[in-house]
């Protein structure tokens, strides 16, 4: 049975589980499709040359959709995702492995929500943080079981 | 490097110009679609939107409708966003996403002028409920 995280368990200056992320071209074409965003930047290369590129790149929502699955992942059922920000910084190419990551920088009760701050970022393999960001969820308590 | 400002009083005049509106009946297809595009194999995302299918263009992309006399540099790109869940949006739902035009500034980068152009966008469900709201920079250079 899965572990349920509760804002008891979460410490601040921790690290949130890492998700790796392999995009292909194909992955590419796919989210084009289902996402509405048809720039030819993310599938067609002669077109991301011709914009001085040396590929075609990721579609900065699809970074953001992964760092959506990275918090999701982490808090499970129990949790709700309340908020994701984040920069389209850096390029990211298809076949380049991405490593979606987290920190834990603050913590705090705002009404009945027991809120949990992370700084987040997807890191290329140079450790490049191509798509920093930060995101607020709110996690179950212990004092309300 | 010239120093002059490339926002007319024209285009500071379009701020709050509605830029896009449009309705989804959300379904199992849509939800799919996105869960295999962002590779998340989680069972839940097949009932409930994943948080990528309100990250999506479709969803809060709200740029697409603004208009060309805001983008008087060659290029342009996207720069961020940032997205608020307020209520999970469900298959059966209909959502009407609205967005406009709300911000404009500029910077000086290495490359010259770069100008932010800020579109905000409104997902209400069925009962008018906001169910999330997302905000996107391009960025004109």
């Amino acid at each position: 049975m899965e572990k349920k995280l509760y804002y008891e368990d979460v410490e601040v200056d921790s690290d949130i589980p890492s998700l790796v992320k392999n995009p292909t071209k194909r992955q590419l074409v796919r989210w084009a499709v289902a996402s509405g965003d048809l720039n030819e930047l993310h599938y067609d290369k002669d077109h991301a040359v011709k914009l001085g590129f040396p590929d075609v790149i990721l579609h900065g929502r699809l970074k953001a959709a992964f760092l959506g699955q990275l918090m999701t992942e982490w808090i499970g059922d129990g949790g709700r995702l309340k908020k994701l920000a984040c920069n389209y910084r850096g390029n990211d190419f298809p076949d380049d492995e991405i490593i979606c990551k987290g920190r834990i920088i603050n913590k705090y009760v705002q009404g009945s929500d027991h809120m949990v701050e992370c700084e987040i970022w997807t890191e290329d393999k140079k450790g490049n943080k191509t798509t920093p960001g930060t995101a607020i969820v709110v996690l179950p308590s212990k004092t309300q079981m | 490097m010239s120093n002059d400002s490339v926002i007319t009083e024209e285009m500071r005049n379009m701020i709050g110009l509605e830029t896009g509106r449009v309705m989804y009946d959300v379904d199992k297809t849509m939800l799919r679609g996105i869960a295999e595009a962002i590779d998340d194999t989680n069972p839940r995302w097949l009932e409930e939107a994943a948080p990528g299918f309100i990250i999506s263009a479709m969803v809060t992309g709200g740029g697409g409708g603004l208009p060309e006399s805001l983008f008087p540099l060659k290029r342009m790109v996207a720069g961020g966003g940032d997205w608020d869940f307020f209520h999970p949006v469900k298959i059966g739902d209909v959502i009407t996403c609205t967005s406009k035009f709300t911000d404009i500034y500029e910077r000086q980068g290495k490359a010259g002028t770069l100008l932010f152009l800020v579109t905000e966008t409104i997902v209400t469900n069925r009962t008018g409920e906001i169910a999330a709201k997302g905000k996107s920079i391009l960025i004109n250079y």
